[in-house]
């Protein structure tokens, strides 16, 4: 059978004993780090300890602590973003400015000059924001904010695109950024009833077994990948292979598969042992033993199908070492830009919830991530597609993948 | 190797083998005023772009160096040569270090126009990163003969980084980054070590 040997051809190469390793390697590090009997969650009580912070996107408190962030940042003319998850310090030329004014002069419905005389403190009270300029802390009486949250939303994604992006004025930064609260005993209590009653445990934990499980394979099938679809080439079978009368949709498809199976393989040894060890945490609770198997199936096999499928397309095209780099740039984009938690999108490849609370975040996002996990693994099905049509016309000879700069230096005889 | 020899290796290898990942080492090089900010930094952040960035560009010129050699029937005729396989390997190690050298004083040229506090420590921190990160991914593709190997090698290392302070002590690549007080001279120690045992390997059990 086909796919056997191919499992079996996965199977035999190092890159392959080296990606098992690293997958149970982050298991043991990241997942069963975090289970140890100070860190499990007890029912709260009244009165004792705290709670830890919840985002309450109440427009009261978010839009005045964004407008005096705004108006600081305007009066410095210093911005601070993260397009890129690095730090950006921004300044604004005096049309930009004038545009933050303008904004600011809609949010308060004061001018410039009525804003400035409002300040309360010397302007000498400064602190280090990271950037060897001195910032000026400026406070301001408590503003009256005079439009509704959805125009407030409007400004506040106008501000971020004349910042260029990656700012805390952002919409999906907003509530993250000025919207954080002390949580009180009815919501973490609140929070341990769903932990307990609709997650039964194991659905909590199992969100976080694929928040750190989907990190890192949103980076490691390429080296399989790459070290797979070369293998013919390295091993001169290449030339065989294409002349057999196997189809070469069969062919791609079963190496489609194969790898997704053999990646599964240490992911669901590690789904065993974590259910396992949140069993041993949580002895006197009734536990969804299928939840992580249950997660594994939305969360991870998507991923892996948009992976697999993306970087067989860019090795098959390229080369294995173009997927490598191009797959590490996407990831490493990928892991700067996205938040922790509660931050879906349609089009994003690693999604994040890092932790095993708030059920209700994941929950309220629940349309975002399915529509994201149908897109990636849409998208691998898609150039999986594409992959048997470049290998087919390569066995016909008709292509034979880009090369660009090798031929733009190759070298050319004088003779 | 005469001089004339030398030197048409040298641009042979450029030209022929190297160009590609120069180009993607220049190419991450260009993109850093785009991704970081370059203006008024202070000595910790002026660090970031050149530990958490730019150190890339180490694992982009040092862990192909074997790539051209990788297929068995091309070593074979290189084998045979009267030049020394290893001084050609030792060579382009040199050659893509200095262009490593000159990425950096490029980007720390512009920093210094953007008033940055960057100081000769910043250059020989950062350049120590980067040179260790792509010792790791040469000696991987040595000992394995397959340059995905020297690829996921150095970047397994370069994500470790990102959470295991701690645990690589003297070889945390981020120290400046983070204001933790490193003798960046251990990286290139390693860094020499590494190398070196790559080219024993391959002299002594290979018989390259």
């Amino acid at each position: 059978m086909l796919l056997l040997k191919e499992c079996k051809k996965i199977a035999r190469t190092f890159v392959y004993l080296i990606f098992s390793a690293l997958v149970i390697l982050d298991f043991l590090t990241q997942f069963q780090n975090d289970l140890f009997p100070d860190n499990t969650f007890c029912k709260p009580v009244e009165g004792v300890g705290y709670y830890g912070e919840i985002c309450d996107p109440h427009p009261e408190l978010i839009m005045p602590a964004a407008t005096e962030s705004l108006l600081n940042h305007y009066l410095n003319n210093q911005f601070t973003t993260y397009p890129f998850g690095f730090y950006r310090s921004v300044k604004l030329n005096s049309e930009k400015s004038r545009k933050i004014m303008m904004i600011l002069e809609e949010l308060t419905g004061q001018t410039d000059q009525e804003l400035r005389a409002a300040i309360t403190n010397e302007p000498e009270s400064t602190y280090d924001n990271g950037i060897s300029e001195t910032y000026f802390d400026y406070r301001l009486p408590e503003l009256d904010i005079q439009v509704d949250y959805d125009t407030f939303l409007l400004l506040m994604e106008e501000t971020d695109s004349i910042l260029g992006g990656g700012s805390f004025y952002a919409p999906a930064s907003l509530e993250r950024t000025f919207g954080m609260v002390d949580m009180t005993y009815e919501q973490a209590a609140a929070e341990y009833d769903s932990f307990v009653r609709l997650d039964h445990v194991t659905n909590g934990y199992a969100r976080l077994w694929c928040d750190y499980h989907g990190l890192i394979l949103g980076i490691l099938p390429v080296f399989l990948v790459a070290a797979f679809c070369t293998l013919d080439r390295r091993s001169k079978a290449d030339a065989v292979i294409h002349s057999r009368k196997t189809g070469s949709f069969r062919i791609i498809l079963v190496r489609f598969l194969a790898l997704i199976l053999m990646v599964m393989l240490p992911v669901l040894l590690t789904a065993v042992w974590g259910d396992l060890l949140v069993t041993r945490f949580y002895p006197d609770m009734q536990l969804d033993h299928l939840a992580m198997y249950k997660y594994m199936l939305i969360w991870i096999v998507p991923e892996l199908i948009g992976v697999i499928g993306i970087d067989m397309l860019i090795t098959e095209v390229f080369s294995g070492i173009t997927a490598i780099l191009l797959q590490f740039v996407w990831w490493f984009y990928e892991c700067l830009t996205t938040q922790l938690s509660g931050d879906f999108s349609v089009f994003h490849l690693i999604l994040r919830h890092n932790t095993f609370h708030n059920r209700e975040i994941f929950m309220n996002q629940l349309n975002l991530f399915i529509q994201n996990r149908c897109f990636i693994a849409g998208l691998g099905i898609v150039c999986m597609l594409l992959t048997i049509l470049i290998y087919h016309l390569k066995r016909e000879g008709k292509f034979h993948g880009f090369r660009v700069l090798h031929k733009l230096f190759a070298h050319q005889s004088r003779a | 190797m005469d001089f004339e020899c030398f030197t048409s290796c040298l641009r042979i290898n450029l030209v022929r083998n190297a160009m590609p990942h120069i180009c993607a080492a220049l190419l991450l090089t260009a993109l850093t005023p785009v991704i970081f900010s370059l203006t008024a930094l202070n000595a910790q952040l002026s660090a970031q772009p050149l530990e958490m960035y730019l150190a890339l560009t180490g694992m982009l010129l040092l862990t192909p160096v074997f790539l051209p050699e990788q297929d068995d029937t091309v070593r074979d005729v290189v084998r045979v040569r009267p030049v020394s396989y290893l001084q050609i390997c030792a060579l382009r190690v040199i050659a893509m270090i200095i262009i490593l050298l000159l990425l950096y004083a490029a980007v720390m040229l512009l920093m210094q126009h953007g008033s940055c506090q960057i100081s000769l420590s910043h250059f020989y921190g950062g350049t120590a990163s980067a040179v260790f990160l792509g010792s790791i991914g040469f000696c991987a593709s040595a000992f394995s003969d397959n340059t995905v190997i020297g690829y996921m090698t150095a970047i397994m290392y370069f994500i470790l980084n990102l959470s295991a302070k701690e645990e690589l002590g003297e070889f945390y690549l981020f120290g400046m980054s983070s204001a933790a007080s490193l003798n960046k001279i251990w990286l290139y120690i390693g860094a020499a070590v590494l190398f070196a045992i790559s080219f024993a390997y391959l002299k002594v059990l290979k018989k390259i």
